[in-house]
């Protein structure tokens, strides 16, 4: 039985690829803020302080129904592009 | 035992007989720890997708939300945005990381870097004080459920509910409750779908868009409750049309009240919306039922794929949320405001689905709703039992107090865990009885947004994260979430002028982050993190 308490180190002669890393973190926290800024934005404008701003109405509908699909369409669109940069091997 | 609703009863039953079928079948492929704890890793990203669909939708999500969106309105739809967005959050920037620096259980991930037994145990009591918090709403959930569905004494609904949760874990394993998890994803699924599908042709002509505009002009069930006295009640009519009569009497009596797209109605102030959502974007990423998830495939890859059908399963039952709850209101609107007038805010929120159930296809949909239900709570439950009695058997039974066990022993260690657990959530479900399962699972998820996801996210992305830091931030998150959890179960306004907010995240995620960045920058112990950085960021 493998002993399972062992530390979970990379394989050998794995070293780490700081330029690598480095892009990887960009590209996290480029979507991060991309869907962070929306999704606080929609939260933000549907309080009670902010309603007027989130009543605007859009084609008879209030801003906040948009803002909230929003949330949705952009987490998905960031999914996806999650998935895309992993199936280039690289980051 | 109440058998009024056979037909409803029978459909339950099949599908409890079902799961523990799955999870009796999932033995076979039970062998050694790791295929108890994680399947072996030999889970295929779409089936883990389907689980962790399964396993993240609760009975919050299923009743909850949509019960919630049918009495108050759209406010009640950010609980569903940011169960939703909290996925994105994790799939970003810890998904990937977290599967290729761990093995087992989050104490794997933070031992990897910097070894030793202290962060271990302090791991395991997190994940067990976490999940135990969570489970009990589970139980409390399905007692109160089938209370109110099949008339059965609380005491008996509970011991039921905990006893088939339990029975999942020790029979099947990681395996078994896999596929039990993504059986019951596609069930949840499948009944909103059935229910939005059966509503907007029975009520609104086949277009959904109608279910948008009929809330247009409807006053929520929770305003015209106030108003509801001085209008007069429109005569019983037949058909479809009679069920929006007392809505539109209502309107034409008040056209200045709010109608249920008008946003601001429900959602509290600024800070306390953000300290809500703020907890829901981090909790996932520091829920261990649902991290653990992450280990059941290959690699890093396999665990953002499984993420995106998750994400795409909830993007579409939370759309599929807010027009059922549309239609609820208007369809059950007379019910709903005589709940709220009788004062039953909280069973109108749970029972509104079941009762749109019944409502739409009589027995056979109310079945199927309550296997729906059933399957949110069952699936969320073991998977909390799996994380919990995965991190005992591995972190404390293996790790720390018999590192040359066998994997027999360790296998039978983790069962008994398990078993344990589920008696001491059995025994807690029933003191907290009339507790309100919507706060207990909000608190779980402000007290995991304020330890594991601030401490996890810096361990795989901050090199200069120290072993010191780590400790402060778990430590230090745990007390002030916990503090201003429990000052607001006991109506504490504030606490040294500091006001208590519904959620404990907006104090407790900065506090964690602050304790853990300062300590870090003062001690000097950062682990083996070339290393761990090397395994947690490989190609």
């Amino acid at each position: 039985m493998p002993n399972d308490t062992s530390k979970n180190q990379g394989p050998p002669g794995l070293e780490f690829n700081e330029q690598s890393y480095k892009k990887k973190l960009s590209f996290a926290l480029t979507m991060l803020l991309l869907f962070c800024v929306t999704y606080f934005t929609a939260a933000v404008i549907a309080t009670r302080d902010f309603k007027h701003i989130a009543s605007i109405p859009i084609l008879g509908l209030p801003l906040a129904l948009y803002t909230g699909v929003l949330v949705f369409v952009i987490g998905l669109i960031v999914t996806r592009m999650c998935l895309v940069q992993d199936k280039g091997g690289k980051s | 035992m109440n058998l009024e609703n056979p037909i409803a009863f029978a459909i339950l039953l099949v599908s409890l007989i079902a799961v523990v079928y799955v999870s009796w079948w999932g033995k076979k492929h039970t062998s050694t720890t790791t295929d108890f704890y994680v399947a072996g890793g030999k889970i295929s990203p779409r089936l883990n997708g389907w689980a962790m669909f399964g396993d993240y939708c609760s009975a919050a999500s299923f009743l909850g939300v949509a019960g919630a969106i049918a009495l108050a309105g759209v406010d009640s739809w950010w609980i569903a945005i940011g169960f939703f967005g909290a996925w994105v959050f994790v799939l970003v920037i810890l998904a990937g990381p977290l599967k290729s620096s761990g093995k087992f259980t989050v104490g794997d991930v933070l031992v990897g870097r910097y070894g030793g037994r202290s962060l271990k145990l302090l791991a395991m009591f997190t994940t067990v004080v976490i999940g135990t918090l969570y489970l009990v709403p589970q139980i409390v959930g399905a007692g109160h459920l089938f209370e109110l569905l099949l008339g059965w004494d609380y005491m008996i609904t509970v011991f039921v509910s905990a006893t088939v949760m339990g029975l999942m874990v020790v029979l099947g394993g990681m395996m078994g409750t896999t596929y039990n998890q993504a059986i019951q994803g596609v069930i949840l699924l499948a009944a909103m779908l059935l229910l939005f599908i059966i509503a907007t042709l029975m009520y609104f002509g086949g277009n959904p868009f109608s279910i948008i505009t009929q809330a247009m002009t409807t006053v929520p069930p929770t305003e015209a409750v106030k108003v509801i006295a001085q209008v007069a009640t429109p005569a019983v009519t037949e058909g479809t049309a009679g069920a929006f009569a007392l809505a539109e009497a209502v309107r034409a009596g008040f056209a200045d009240l709010p109608n249920a797209l008008t946003p601001g109605v429900a959602v509290p102030d600024v800070w306390s919306q953000i300290s809500l959502v703020m907890g829901l974007l981090l909790g996932v990423a520091g829920l261990p039922h649902i991290l653990i998830r992450f280990y059941t495939v290959k690699d890093a890859k396999d665990a953002k794929k499984g993420a995106e059908i998750t994400i795409i399963g909830l993007a579409v039952f939370y759309i599929a949320v807010l027009f059922v709850g549309f239609a609820t209101m208007t369809i059950l609107y007379p019910v709903l405001i005589e709940m709220l007038q009788a004062g039953q805010r909280g069973r109108a929120t749970n029972m509104a689905i079941p009762l749109l159930g019944m409502q739409l296809g009589g027995e056979v949909v109310l079945g199927i709703v309550a296997a729906g239900a059933m399957a949110a709570m069952l699936s969320t439950a073991v998977g909390l039992l799996i994380s919990m009695t995965t991190s005992l058997s591995h972190d404390v039974y293996a790790g720390v107090l018999r590192p040359n066990s066998t994997d027999r022993e360790r296998l039978v260690f983790a069962k008994l865990g398990a078993v344990v657990l589920t008696v001491i959530a059995l025994v807690a479900s029933i003191w907290l009885k009339d507790q309100n399962v919507a706060i207990l699972v909000a608190m779980c998820f402000g007290i995991a947004a304020s330890t594991f996801a601030p401490v996890l996210i810096l361990s795989v992305w901050w090199s200069g994260l120290t072993k010191e830091g780590v400790v402060a931030g778990l430590v230090v998150g745990l007390i002030v979430s916990l503090t201003f959890t429990f000052a607001r179960f006991a109506a504490v306004p504030e606490i040294a002028g500091i006001r208590v907010l519904g959620n404990p995240a907006l104090y407790g995620v900065p506090a964690a982050l602050l304790s853990i960045i300062l300590v870090s920058l003062m001690t000097k112990n950062v682990g083996n993190a070339r290393e761990f950085m090397a395994a947690a960021h490989r190609d």
